[in-house]
């Protein structure tokens, strides 16, 4: 194991980096003049800016440090995982989503998508359902992201006995950018952040496949790993089979993979409120679609490379330290989570201008994290200090109120900061991917439905929007606390009530995700409430006609 | 059945056992299929994405 970087070339690169993002929060505090700036900042967006933003938003340390660790261990199959958020993270998303959502959201007036979805339908209940529900599942995902670039960091600087230090420290800097700069701060380092961690992960890709002899050769090792029975799938369920080949069909293994990891995310990259803020803030279509060229390469480029890096980690650490990589961290007492900062540091160890290279990837992981958590905090701080805030005082002053006021959402964010530094103390450890998971699932269960009727229907329904969203959250929460073994352990009370983790344990079904089972009958509702009950102008119509009869 | 490989660095086809493909060193289809479709996920978003770079603007009304 290594002993950590040279700290005289990775303390200027970071210092250069501190000064760039202050530089960038100062520029979106002196831009930011209206809570409209502070929310959208269109007056500053651009499709390079969008694109890199996009991606650096989705695209975080639980993208890289988490799923590259889960990569390590179930292999390159994570890589349908990299298609999805392409095909359906990106293509779908901007183009059947992201103009709509823009031409309806100025049309409307809308600043956030909680804000969206209200006024689409009309509905005060939906809008403060869709901000709760921020409040309550984001923290989640933004804790998961922050303890994976305070990992990396911990890890890969050795500076362990100083975790908590590192962990408030990156929480406070991004905090404050977000506090004063608004999205035109957190957009703009995203950028910039975005731009290190392209160049941060082509590198490691290069030098991963360089080191194990080239592509096809270190594709030919991992799998050859498994096929001579050289180190066995650990961490693995029933139905692996080897880091270069998908799992057994309908395995534990395959159901784990495909429904939590696969689906989970790719699906739930469309309902992502922090995502949908950047399709608002376009000027035009021109803007959105010019930025799938940039945002592509982009995601291409860092998923693509963790998944992979992550996969082949197996065949360093075999040819080096004789185990492969979950073992590897297994006997240095980590987990699956430090598989990707601990290979980082070991390979480059080897290689000339190391230091350099790991003190960029360290970098571009402390990026990769503050680049999300920065646009988790300002969706969560908008979600209370806009939405509920503007609902509450509408409710007191029985009046329609629109909040203008930067300072609750500043107030908020402080909050969020906050309470996201707690949930990082009481979260399980080795929980990135699956918190992440958990997330964006939820989301995709409740209000995906609800968001694609909004965007395409001419007379958007809220009974059905309501019956679907109550089913969808219900579903997805009964399924997730009850049956799923993978997300009870957020909130045991399956453990509480009955003594079991799970209500059918030793079953495959506890390996079946939430999402599989909440969003189609999310959708079904959705579909049998718009068939079943006609919509109320049609009633009165046919009411009209048979009075006037 | 007398065999005869294609020789290609990158993509080998083993004609005599009908089932081997080798992309880069990987032969799980279900495996390579999943680069092969990024790439192709990738060509089409920059296709779409320079095509309609300059497309005139839908009039907002359309909604």
């Amino acid at each position: 194991m290594s002993n950590g970087i040279s700290m005289e070339i990775f303390l200027p690169m970071l210092a250069i980096f501190l000064v760039a993002t202050i530089a960038l929060g100062w520029y979106g505090y002196k831009n930011t003049k209206s809570n409209q700036e502070y929310l959208l900042g269109r007056n500053k967006s651009n499709s390079v800016i969008i694109a890199l933003s996009y991606g650096a938003t989705f695209l975080s340390a639980s993208a890289v440090i988490g799923f590259g660790g889960q990569a390590a261990v179930h292999g390159m199959s994570l890589l349908w995982l990299c298609f999805l958020n392409l095909f359906l993270g990106l293509f779908v998303a901007f183009v059947f989503f992201g103009t709509r959502t823009r031409k309806i959201g100025r049309k409307l007036g809308a600043s956030t998508f909680a804000d969206l979805l209200g006024k689409i339908y009309k509905s005060n209940g939906i809008r403060a359902f869709t901000a709760i529900l921020i409040i309550v599942m984001m923290p989640i995902y933004c804790a998961a992201v922050l303890k994976g670039g305070v990992n990396s960091l911990a890890v890969i600087t050795g500076l362990t006995q100083y975790y908590d230090l590192i962990l408030i420290g990156l929480a406070l800097i991004v905090g404050i950018y977000v506090i004063y700069g608004g999205i035109i701060a957190v957009m703009y380092n995203d950028a910039l952040q975005a731009g290190i961690m392209f160049i941060g992960m082509a590198v490691i890709l290069v030098v991963t496949y360089t080191t194990l002899g080239g592509v096809s050769a270190a594709n030919g090792s991992l799998t050859n790993l498994w096929d001579s029975g050289l180190i066995t799938g650990a961490g693995t369920l029933p139905g692996f089979d080897g880091w270069t080949n998908f799992s057994e069909f309908g395995s534990n293994e395959w159901l784990t993979v495909v429904t939590t990891f696969l689906l989970g995310v790719g699906i739930g990259a469309l309902t992502q409120p922090q995502l949908v803020v950047r399709f608002m803030s376009a000027n035009d279509d021109k803007t959105l679609n010019k930025s799938m060229i940039i945002g592509s390469i982009f995601m291409i480029t860092i998923v693509g490379a963790a998944y992979t890096v992550g996969a082949l980690s197996n065949v360093y650490f075999y040819n080096n330290y004789g185990v492969g990589a979950y073992q590897y961290l297994q006997n240095l007492h980590l987990g699956t989570d430090f598989i990707i900062p601990e290979f980082i540091l070991d390979i480059f160890s080897t290689v000339t201008f190391g230091d350099i290279f790991v003190s960029l990837f360290l970098l571009s992981l402390i990026c990769a994290s503050i680049s999300t958590i920065s646009a988790l905090m300002h969706t969560i701080g908008s979600a209370g200090g806009f939405d509920l805030y503007t609902l509450a005082k509408s409710r007191r002053e029985k009046k329609p109120f629109n909040s203008q006021s930067i300072r609750i959402n500043r107030i908020c964010t402080m909050i969020v900061m906050v309470l996201v530094v707690v949930y990082c103390y009481i979260m399980p450890s080795d929980i990135i991917a699956k918190a992440t998971s958990l997330f964006m699932g939820m989301t995709a269960a409740a209000l995906l439905p609800t968001f694609a009727h909004g965007l395409y229907s001419k007379k958007p329904r809220k009974d059905a929007a309501v019956a679907s969203i109550v089913v969808g959250t219900a579903s997805y929460l009964i399924w997730a606390l009850f049956i799923n073994a993978g997300s009870s352990i957020f909130l045991p009370i399956c453990k509480w009530i009955t003594g079991s983790k799970v209500l059918f344990m030793n079953s495959s079904i506890m390996y079946v995700d939430a999402l599989l089972i909440a969003l189609p009958l999310s959708i079904i509702t959705m579909i049998l409430v718009l068939m079943l009950k006609k919509a109320p102008s049609k009633i009165q119509d046919q009411e009209a006609e048979t009075v006037s009869g | 059945m007398k065999c005869s490989m294609i020789p290609l660095t990158v993509l080998i086809v083993s004609t005599c056992q009908g089932e081997m493909m080798n992309f880069f060193g990987l032969t799980d289809p279900w495996i390579w299929g999943a680069y092969v479709a990024c790439f192709l996920c990738v060509a089409l978003c920059c296709t779409y994405g320079w095509i309609t770079r300059n497309k005139k603007e839908e009039s907002e009304d359309d909604e």
